[in-house]
């Protein structure tokens, strides 16, 4: 924790000028200071250091940054805390990072974080491991919230009517504002801020509207991420918010919901769903997931079974549900409507299913979903006994009235009576649904002045903007969705003097304290219940050492299902609408990389690509197949297609997306259109967030806005769109060009068998790698090795990770000598396809960004890269022109594998690099050296997995714009952004290659701990656990293990000796040291959609062993495929499995 | 071994022809004996030959040769403002991509290279069948390829990333002690291009040093002293004894076959890399070890001698036409 230092009382001169840095030159300028030291001879400091304490000399260093033109002060710490390190600050050793404990805030919940300082300066994020329900797993926003900090464009000082104003103006204009509204009650006054879980912002709000009862409180965020509380009014009789405890789920049915992306609480549903996922021994259990769903999310993507169907119809199909699981035909009228493939037997396989496994299964529906549909799967899982089992409610505190909502405040404008508009955070000029016009509105108001972070589309509209401080330069606390409270420590002090939302809630307030660090001390110390000042003080001493409030979280609310509540609710249902390429409905989702447009200026997001459509730098109309065969937009085919035909039509790599225009109720958007597979078929789905108009650099007029489309009366989705094409072109920056494994076992799947006899083993049954000869001797090829007891396999690969047996191979190899020996396994069994490593690596380890021109030349340089993968089981033997290659599947299966540099014991790209700038170490790390590097790109060509990058230009010294430019575009990375790289990793020029070299700079500062640690007894083994890779660090569903594989009792050693490891592309003998564990899917026999066998795995089948009629290739033959046959299961199910591939039954809904 | 004997040798190796019997019908139609063609008609003496071609030295350089010069170095340009602008700016404008990371670089490297080897063709290898018209097109076909290799020179060079670190290719002593890495087929082409350099000069110029001789005196008959003592510089004391005679025809044949030879192992390189390195990986590891059994004669390991059996085939066959 940070330690509270004694700091020397502050001079009366102090007092008087405050405690503040110069941050621009103007400032200084007006200062009698600073015109003494221009007239100086000699540097600041040369003469006034005698006498000055130490933060006049700071003053001083100040100035002379401020006259370099720098404008900022290298290492700031927090005011509060900060001592001259002349002094030797008792923990800090120059060099190594301090980790403090904070929480990233996020609407009504937070992410409780350890932030890693380097003198001073944040630079990563962790997610808290103390925090026991996310276990330190977080997400690509919390880890690039770090670079918002840093951003160049981010406001920088308050401002009227555009020009520049001193703090204290500001300080005395929310005094003033106080003042004549304390005088009038607040009439004419009105608030509107976005959400908070902050109990000191409750508490100022709370104090605002008993001072100011005239005024307007409002809130609004444009993502609805709970589940409305009227839902649960109904069905309860209380405010209750529903906490899913999907680790004791083993049937888990969504319906629309994307519980690892817009739900509140993520992170901890992801955490808990995957539990029932590792299926380490084949009697373990496994959950098993229904999505029914509308767009496509990666929730659908790990679905076992997933049913497309609008939006709209979600509201039937719980109806539906509910009648077939409780036997009554209370819900029939409302299930009117609903019609898709094999309804009845889908409904009947999934009730049946759900129903035999009462209390232990779940059904969740989507925020965005109208309550009548909570209202229904709250009875469904009242009547599946699942409440107070996977299903727990807990109640939100009493004293928080309900603020009012933006339609209230806009008609409060509407009526004139509001005089002065505060709004605090948000954009609502941009994200307000359309049909208030509030951007209009605003206009109307008198006085409008806003905080915010940027100077966004809403400060455009207001007189005063008012700059806000990041959470890492603040004091705040927070509480997580389940209510425990957390801090919001600053690790910096505000780089440009902003304020914090309750500093200035509380100059408004006109409290006598409006320091945010009291302000904040005084709610923890008063939540911990402590009774004197020291035990307040050591309360929250302890609360920010552990990040959290112990025990502060909701108290679990015991409900009372009460069935008629419900009836008022379904009496306004009416039936769901006929869709038809006339009659679309359209989706609104916020997109997986800026949200709803708050990450806008963000490049490590902009450039991440989404998941599931792999587009970056954009967001796009997404079409399912149908829909763009009707629209004639499906792309024809090229002569560069393998197999099968594509998503999208790519010209030179470059995704070519015709412009489509979407008109709703009268308003047009326009957006490049993609075909999706998998949504339902005339659902359109329109992510937000991008097309912001005023934003920076970087996210300024990226994308297309689809707010305009966006109502009141539409906010999750709406129906009775039409959708045109044009014939204008738009190329979007799609990283995934390809997206079939063509029948190739790169993901190696399986069905579980709910019965205990699956064979994991499977991933060592097909492939080349099982007839492959014995690369690391006789008698120990991959077959062979499978099949020997995990003990044995164990003490194997510890032989094989220090000896380099040189098989057949005509090279011999060095054996590996060192101490450890570094290797990976990654489960794809429980990757979610999150992209938080591939964020969490970027942040780790200075990737820069290159820009969307830059991503279309295929020059984006993660080291992680996630591949998405589509089967749909139809691939033909025949490359070419098989019946099941001319369509794009409507139903496919998604495998994510997750890739970076695999560090292969023989590396190819070792060999063929001519100046030996990349080479092994001892410890089987494949090493970069980059200053020896000359940038030949040998390497890269010769690596079979391509995850190496090349820097093709000054990424990090050159603007994104300006990067063909050269020498006459503008150099050098501005101040701010050099803050953020990490200084433990090089920053790399241009024509250098780069890779992952597994967090090397983790492992050498772990060395060094263990050295000194270990002294003169020489243990300088590094125990299991002790260094943490970046994307295992973030992972939140520890899906990477990570460690040294000589050690047989480390977590990697013991994955790796799990029967599902496999080596990507093993038959080339490269031996990469970081192995896949199988993905395992759990679909239902009884289901019309089951298929006996994952999608990829029949097109595996179908491709390598296609049917002979007269079974003259038979597999009784013994020819060596003997090994497969056990692969196909039993023989019962053989008939339907391998080679009677007719009898698979691949149907789907739409 | 005659030009004749090595066609039939060459045809040996490509299986069929030789072992076939003569056929009937060539006895029958008695093919007419067409005597060779005069290379020098109208009993000119070697006298003439010398006025005629020294005369282009020693006359004033033409007009139009300048104008034309001038265009040639204008378009030459383009190369010097284009590798200034790679240079100043990075690789990147030359639009490559992970995973295409080499394209234009490696097409024109190769091209260049191809039109060096159509000079050494013409020379070098006529000059080992003994064909004597050669003597006419020798000099502009090695000059060709001078040239040629200095343009293909520029590729590999310039496509580099960092192309100001191109000397850590060169096995130059440094303190860090870090050396090549012999295993690259990358290095061996650095090799491979300078050697072949190397020895297109050499046999460019031992093919020159008679006439470097020719022109020291007559531009000493002409009075020119230092153009005479440039020529003769280069010349290297060339009196055109029969010693010197007997010395220049061994080294001009040599260097003749180690040109070919050498030709013979960039076309390995060039064709057989792309091939393995898309189809076989594990064989583009082993290459540089099979490629050496192979040529010493070894037994190499069986599969990799597979794989490398379309490369052979081209070793055996050009080995026959050199001996």
């Amino acid at each position: 924790m940070k330690r509270i230092f004694n700091h020397p009382a502050p001079s009366e001169q102090e007092l008087a000028n405050g405690p503040r840095y110069w941050r621009s030159l103007d400032e200084l300028a007006s200062t009698p200071g600073f015109k003494a030291q221009l007239e100086r001879e000699f540097p600041e400091g040369a003469s006034t250091l005698e006498g000055v304490d130490r933060r006049g000399f700071m003053k001083i260093m100040a100035a002379s940054f401020a006259l370099g033109g720098v404008g900022l002060a290298g290492c700031r710490r927090p005011e509060a805390h900060i001592l001259p390190y002349g002094k030797s600050v008792e923990g800090v050793i120059p060099g190594l990072p301090l980790y403090f404990a904070s929480a990233m805030p996020v609407r009504k919940g937070a992410v409780p974080i350890l932030a890693e300082t380097h003198q001073g300066r944040p630079t990563k994020i962790e997610g808290n491991p103390g925090y026991s329900a996310y276990k330190g797993g977080n997400n690509a926003f919390v880890q690039a919230s770090v670079l918002d900090l840093y951003d160049p464009d981010r406001s920088t000082t308050s401002t009227v009517d555009g020009t520049a104003v001193s703090q204290a103006a500001i300080n005395d204009l929310l005094a003033g504002l106080g003042q004549s509204a304390a005088a009038n009650g607040g009439a004419g006054l009105a608030i509107l801020a976005g959400q908070s879980s902050s109990p000191t912002r409750a508490g100022l709000v709370a104090k605002l509207r008993k001072k100011y009862p005239k005024a307007i409180w409002a809130e609004y965020e444009p993502v609805q991420d709970e589940v409305p509380l009227s839902a649960a009014r109904a069905a309860f009789g209380r405010d209750v918010k529903p906490i899913y405890q999907f680790g004791k789920a083993r049937r888990i049915l969504s319906i629309d919901a994307d519980f690892f992306h817009a739900e509140a609480h993520s992170l901890y549903y992801i955490r808990e769903f995957t539990k029932g996922r590792k299926v380490v021994k084949k009697d373990d259990p496994m959950n098993r997931l229904y999505s029914v769903e509308s767009a496509f999310s990666l929730v659908g993507a790990m679905a076992d079974h997933r049913l497309r169907l609008a939006s709209s119809h979600m509201l039937a199909f719980a109806a539906a549900l509910a009648g077939k699981v409780t036997g009554t035909s209370d819900f029939a009228p409302l299930a009117q409507g609903l019609d898709f493939k094999d309804r009845d037997a889908w409904l009947d396989a999934c009730a049946a299913d759900l129903l035999a496994h009462k209390g232990e299964c779940l059904i969740v529906a989507g925020a965005h979903l109208p309550p009548p549909v909570h209202a229904i799967v709250y009875a469904l899982n009242y009547a599946l006994g699942n409440i107070g089992k996977t299903l727990d409610f807990v109640a939100l505190p009493e004293d928080e009235a309900a603020p009012a909502s933006l339609t209230a405040l806009t008609k409060a404008i509407d009526a004139g009576s509001v005089e002065t508009l505060l709004i605090l955070g948000g954009n609502p000029a941009y994200d307000a649904p359309a049909d208030l016009g509030f951007a209009e509105k605003l206009g109307r108001v008198p006085q409008v002045i806003r905080y915010g972070y940027y100077v966004d589309e809403t400060s455009q509209l207001a007189r005063t903007h008012i700059h806000a401080a990041h959470y890492l330069e603040s004091w705040g606390d927070a509480r997580t969705s389940d209510g425990t409270v957390v801090p919001v420590q600053p690790m910096i002090l505000p780089l440009f003097n902003g304020l914090t939302e309750i500093e200035l809630l509380a100059r408004l307030l006109g409290e006598a304290e409006s320091d945010p660090y009291t302000l904040v001390y005084q709610t923890i110390t008063a939540l911990a219940g402590a009774q004197s000042e020291a035990a307040a003080q050591q309360a929250f001493k302890q609360f920010l050492h552990d990040g959290f409030l112990a025990d502060s979280a909701y108290a679990k609310a015991d409900v009372r299902f009460n069935a008629a509540g419900l009836a008022p609710f379904f009496a306004l249902v009416s039936a769901p609408p006929e869709l038809s390429p006339d009659n679309l409905e359209v989706r609104f989702t916020f997109d997986a990389k800026v949200e709803d447009g708050r990450y806008a200026n963000n490049g490590w997001l902009q450039e991440c690509p989404d998941p599931v459509t792999k587009i970056a730098w954009d967001n796009a109309i997404l079409v399912s197949p149908r829909l763009g065969k009707h629209l004639g937009i499906d792309p024809q085919g090229s002569l560069l297609q393998v197999a099968r035909k594509e998503v999208a039509n790519f010209k030179q790599g470059k995704e070519q997306a015709f412009i489509g225009e979407v008109t709703l109720n009268g308003v047009t958007v326009r957006g490049p259109l993609h075909i999706q597979p998998g949504l339902s078929n005339y659902t359109i789905v329109l992510p937000l967030g991008y097309g912001r108009r005023v934003s920076g650099r970087v996210g300024k007029g990226v994308g297309h806005d689809f707010y305009p489309l966006r109502t009141t009366s539409g906010l999750g989705f709406a129906t009775g769109a039409t959708l045109r094409v044009t014939k204008e072109l738009y190329a979007l920056a799609n990283t995934q060009e390809h997206w079939s494994m063509e029948g190739r076992e790169i993901v190696r799947e399986e069905n579980f068998k709910e019965d205990g006899t699956t064979d994991l083993g499977f991933v060592n049954k097909f492939g080349i790698e099982s007839h492959a000869p014995a690369n690391l001797g006789e008698g120990n090829s991959v077959a062979e090795l499978a099949a020997l007891p995990p003990e044995e396999r164990a003490a194997r690969q510890a032989v094989f990770a220090v000896n380099t047996p040189r098989g057949q191979s005509l090279y011999e190899h060095p054996d590996f000598t060192g101490t450890h020996q570094w290797g990976m396994s990654i489960d794809l069994n429980t990757c979610i396809g999150c992209n938080a490593c591939i964020i969490a690596c970027q942040a780790e380890n200075n990737i820069p960004i290159v820009g969307k021109d830059q991503v279309l030349r295929g020059r984006e340089m993660h080291w992680v890269r996630l591949d998405r993968y589509y089967s749909d089981g139809n691939i033909e033997a025949a490359a070419f022109g098989g019946p099941g290659n001319k369509e794009i599947p409507e139903d496919p299966q998604v495998s994510l594998q997750p890739i970076s540099c695999m560090q292969c014991e023989t590396a190819p790209c070792e060999i063929v690099c001519p100046v030996n700038a990349t080479v092994h170490d001892d410890e089987g790390l494949n090493t970069m050296a980059y200053n020896r590097c000359i940038g030949t790109r040998y390497c890269a060509n010769n690596c079979p997995y391509k995850v190496r990058r090349f820097n093709f230009f000054d990424w990090n010294d050159r603007a994104i714009d300006e990067l063909y430019l050269g020498p006459l575009g503008k150099s050098g990375m501005p101040e701010l952004v050099k803050m953020v790289q990490n200084p433990d990793v090089s920053v790399r020029m241009r024509g250098v290659m780069e890779k992952c070299t597994y967090c090397v700079q983790r492992i050498q500062q772990a060395k060094i701990r263990q050295k000194v640690k270990a002294g003169a007894s020489g243990a300088v083994v590094i125990p299991d656990g002790d260094i943490k890779v970046a994307c295992q660090e973030v992972c939140p569903v520890d899906g990477v293990a990570f460690g040294n594989l000589k050690d047989p009792n480390s977590a990697v050693s013991k994955a790796k000796t799990r029967e599902q490891d496999y080596a990507l592309l093993g038959y080339l003998n490269i031996r990469p040291r970081t192995t896949y564990l199988g993905k395992l899917r759990n679909p239902n026999p009884a289901m019309p959609d089951y298929a006996a066998m994952p999608f990829s795995r029949t097109e595996y089948e179908k491709k390598n062993h296609p049917p002979h009629p007269e079974g003259a290739h038979g597999h009784d033959a013994p020819h060596g495929h003997g090994e497969h046959a056990t692969t196909m299961g039993t023989s019962a199910d053989r008939a339907a499995t391998g080679y009677a591939l007719n009898a698979l039954k691949t149907g789907g809904a739409a | 071994m005659s030009a004749a004997a090595s066609h039939a040798a060459s045809s040996h190796a490509h299986g069929s022809v030789a072992a076939a019997p003569r056929n009937a019908i060539l006895d029958e139609v008695a093919p007419a004996h067409l005597p060779r063609a005069t290379l020098v008609e109208s009993q000119r003496s070697l006298g003439w030959v010398t006025d005629k071609i020294c005369g282009i030295i020693e006359g004033k350089t033409p007009r139009w040769w300048w104008l034309l010069f001038i265009i040639s170095c204008c378009v030459a340009s383009f190369t010097v403002a284009g590798i200034t602008y790679l240079v100043a700016t990075g690789v990147g404008v030359w639009g490559h991509a992970n995973p295409v990371n080499w394209a234009w670089d490696i097409v024109n490297f190769v091209f260049w290279i191809g039109i060096g080897h159509a000079g050494t063709l013409i020379s070098a290898i006529l000059c080992l069948l003994r064909q004597k018209w050669r003597t006419s097109i020798n000099r502009a076909a090695e000059a060709m390829t001078i040239f040629a290799v200095c343009c293909a020179g520029i590729f590999p060079v310039f496509h580099i990333g960092r192309v100001w670190f191109a000397w850590f290719l060169f096995p130059l002593p440094n303190y860090n002690d870090i050396w090549q890495n012999y295993r690259s087929p990358l290095e061996w082409d650095v090799f491979a291009v300078s050697t072949y350099g190397t020895v297109s000069v050499l046999f460019w110029y031992v093919g020159l040093i008679p006439d470097l001789a020719i022109l020291r005196d007559r531009f000493l008959a002409a009075g020119n002293k230092l153009r005479a003592a440039l020529y003769g510089f280069f010349a290297m004391g060339w009196r055109g004894s029969n010693r010197h005679w007997s010395n220049y025809e061994m080294a001009y044949l040599h260097a003749a076959r180690a040109l070919g030879a050498h030709d013979r192992v960039v076309r390995l390189c060039r064709v057989a890399a792309p091939w393995l390195a898309h189809h076989d990986l594990p064989a583009l590891l082993r290459r540089g070890r099979d490629f050496l059994r192979l040529r010493h004669g070894l037994n190499a390991d069986a599969a990799a001698a597979r794989r490398l059996r379309h490369a052979r085939s081209h070793h055996a066959v050009s080995h026959r036409l050199y001996v």
